[in-house]
């Protein structure tokens, strides 16, 4: 097992008060697997990277177990973190420009990056093969013309252009884990095909796994093997990809499925789940879905429903307990 | 079938990048950005054309140059049969009106909903507000309350509470609320055509369903015209009666919806199509290759570098946009 989390909980502490975002959260992940985080905006998706890649700021708590790569990634020191990053993990910001040093120049920071693999799996590289090989790499990325980019810093280049030096990081990295949170949200669906299809191929090339993080199904449809649903934050289904599509189990997941439009409008109106999603400030009180659930009943509103498993699923609903 | 526009023959061309005095005292030649670059196109009244395209293949500018926010550089626009040009603006403007990609940082955050609504009336010229006077007048009520009534009005036809929303900043809303409330903006106004721009891109996909059913409803209901920005695929087949495929500045491809996404004719429209992820298949297959410089354009047919079906003509003469029945392509394997 690659990683494996036990019981997380995660809190912010801000001015409005403390809340938690992950709520008793277990995950496991096999090297080389694909998996896809899917849910609403706030749902708690970046946190559960920042957390796995020790990138949490310092307003957020983390408790339970994350071991990843064999390290406890909640209990390692700062400097312990600093390698781990890079080598075991690297996470791709939904902000690219997070992602990189603004005073560096593009072609500097991607020969550190393969610079950090070459020491960890002791391969010699002259000047000249490292070059070589990080313009291959934003070849791959399709970005054009490559020796002018790697004289560039991160804010000459257009937002599309910065995803895409990142993506070529994590591929010159080549970490155990890659996380990447909506990496292709500036691109368009031509360059997107483009991005998805090179991280599949890596991943299987070299047993690398991902975590790709989304709030569009159907890209995570095509790019996952497993798939886990967060709504406020919580895993409120988990399952092989192609199983969940097709017969999603849970109520939010089936409500989120149905409202990708999927033909013309004289089909008839899209559904669209009712209501909005809950603040964390006033979560109601048993399942976090209860007040927008077509299928809520009593008990729903009573208390709120652990993590069980039922046909191959992880559900969390009173419906399958 | 009425038209409300014709676009014949448009360009939009941008100087790329600044030019100082010494660069036209050197007469150093211009360069220029070739945002649209022969665009003819017939828009049919109550009806909604999506326009689809690759980021930067002139979307917005068309958009714009439909409202009158840009002028072309070369063609012209007829909209409702006048010729628009300066001394016609304003017959255009009182009947259009533009919904801006990104709300979220296109509306004033501190301002409160009740205020930016009510906003878009006042600025309009002082002939325009006119007709708000008059009604005002003849009802017997004041201007000011006129205005509350129809803030009123147009805010719970994109489906939120007036009382709820009135006195809260754009900042404190959801994006999907953000978004209505700038369409309640441009409905206000009662136009007969809408622009707009990506209005559902930054939005999750419940409350982009939400979103699209109010569009749909009031476009029904106010019999209204769409122009339909956006790279969503699947949006633009949910929402439109016509679809306009633009490459590097051109329309390759125009036809009913349907028939545009299920058989696709030009190479291009095929291969954006097969990009789209879906449901229904594991894989995507993306073209190779990248979206061509605008400013030095391919020879002949402006996709051919990607083409998978390029013949020796395609590298020398630009196929024209040819018409079949209400169907256009432009692409030398159909001539
Ligand atoms: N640094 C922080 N301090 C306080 N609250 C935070 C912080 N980061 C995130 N949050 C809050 O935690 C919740 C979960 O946020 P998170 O960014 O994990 O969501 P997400 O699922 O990634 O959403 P999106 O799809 O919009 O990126 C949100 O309510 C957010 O406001
Ligand atoms: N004011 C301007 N000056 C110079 N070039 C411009 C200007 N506005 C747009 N352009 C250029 O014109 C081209 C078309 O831009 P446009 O905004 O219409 O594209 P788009 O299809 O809307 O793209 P997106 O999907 O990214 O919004 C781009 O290359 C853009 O850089
Ligand atoms: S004209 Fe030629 S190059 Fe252009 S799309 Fe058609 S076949 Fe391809
Ligand atoms: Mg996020
Ligand atoms: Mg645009």
């Amino acid at each position: 097992m690659l990683l494996s989390i036990r019981n997380l909980d995660v809190s912010y502490n801000t001015v409005a008060g403390t809340y938690k975002v992950i709520d008793s959260l277990n995950l496991d992940i096999d090297k080389g697997e694909l998996i896809a985080l899917v849910g609403e905006s706030a749902s708690g998706k970046s946190t559960l990277g920042q957390v796995i890649s020790r990138m949490l700021p310092p307003v957020g708590k983390a408790r339970g177990q994350v071991l990843l790569d064999g390290m406890d990634v909640l209990k390692m020191s700062e400097k312990e973190a600093t390698n781990f990053r890079g080598t075991s993990v690297f996470m791709i910001f939904q902000n690219p420009l997070n992602s990189l040093n603004p005073v560096k120049r593009v072609g500097d920071q991607l020969l550190e990056a393969l610079n950090v693999r070459n020491e960890r799996s002791h391969r010699n590289l002259s000047d000249e093969e490292s070059r070589r090989e990080v313009l291959e790499a934003l070849t791959s990325v399709r970005l054009p013309d490559p020796e002018k980019i790697m004289s560039r810093y991160p804010h000459e280049l257009s937002g599309g252009q910065v995803q895409r030096v990142v993506i070529c990081m994590a591929l010159l990295l080549q970490p155990k884990l890659l996380i990447a949170d909506e990496p292709t949200t500036a691109l368009d669906v031509t360059v997107q095909a483009q991005v998805v299809t090179l991280l599949k191929d890596l991943s299987k090339k070299t047993e690398m796994s991902i975590i790709f993080i989304t709030h569009d199904v159907a890209l995570a449809y095509v790019l996952s093997d497993k798939m886990l649903v967060f709504y406020a934050g919580r895993v409120m289904e988990k399952g092989e990809t192609l199983d969940l599509v097709k017969k999603p189990m849970h109520p939010y997941t089936a409500g989120l499925l149905a409202s990708i439009p999927t033909g013309p409008k004289n089909k008839g109106r899209l559904y669209s789940i009712p209501g909005s999603p809950p603040s964390y400030l006033s979560l109601p009180k048993g399942c976090k879905f209860t007040p927008r659930c077509k299928f809520a009943f009593e008990k729903c509103s009573g208390s709120e429903p652990k993590s069980v498993m039922a046909s191959n699923r992880e559900l969390r609903c009173w419906l399958y307990e | 079938m009425s038209e409300v526009y014709r676009f014949e023959d448009i360009q939009k061309y941008y100087i790329a990048g600044k030019r100082g005095i010494l660069d036209d005292l050197l007469k150093i030649p211009k360069v220029y950005v070739k945002a649209l670059d022969g665009v003819s196109l017939s828009v049919p009244a109550g009806k909604v054309v999506a326009v689809v395209g690759e980021s930067g293949s002139g979307k917005t500018t068309l958009g714009k140059i439909a409202v009158t926010l840009e002028k072309q550089t070369g063609g012209k626009v007829i909209f409702n049969g006048i010729e628009v040009g300066k001394n016609t603006y304003w017959d255009v403007r009182k009947h259009v009106d533009m919904v801006f990609q990104n709300p979220a940082t296109s509306l004033n955050p501190k301002m409160k909903v009740k205020d930016i609504v009510q906003e878009s009336i006042m600025n309009l010229p002082v002939e325009e507000k006119k007709s708000f006077e008059e009604e005002a007048k003849s009802r017997g009520i004041s201007m000011e309350k006129l205005l509350v009534e129809k803030v009123k009005e147009s805010i719970s036809q994109v489906g939120l509470i007036y009382d709820e929303v009135k006195n809260k900043q754009a900042r404190e809303l959801s994006g999907g609320q953000v978004q209505r409330v700038a369409i309640a903006r441009s409905i206000i106004k009662h136009p007969d055509v809408l622009v707009l721009d990506e209005p559902t891109s930054a939005l999750d996909e419940s409350i982009q369903a939400q979103v699209l059913n109010i569009l749909v409803d009031l476009q029904e209901k106010l019999k209204l015209t769409y122009i339909f920005i956006t790279h969503n695929i699947l949006v633009a087949r949910y929402i439109s009666d016509y679809i306009i495929v633009l490459y590097a500045g051109k329309i390759v491809e125009y036809g009913p919806s349907e028939e545009v996404l299920t058989k696709p004719l030009h190479p291009y429209t095929q291969l954006l199509l097969s990009s789209v992820p879906t449901t229904e298949s594991k894989d995507v297959k993306p073209p190779v290759g990248d979206v061509p410089s605008l400013i030095n354009l391919p020879s002949g047919c402006r996709f051919h570098p990607r083409c998978p079906f390029v013949m020796e003509k395609c590298r020398s003469v630009d196929p024209e946009l040819r018409t079949q029945g209400d169907y256009q392509v432009a692409c030398w394997l159909y001539e």
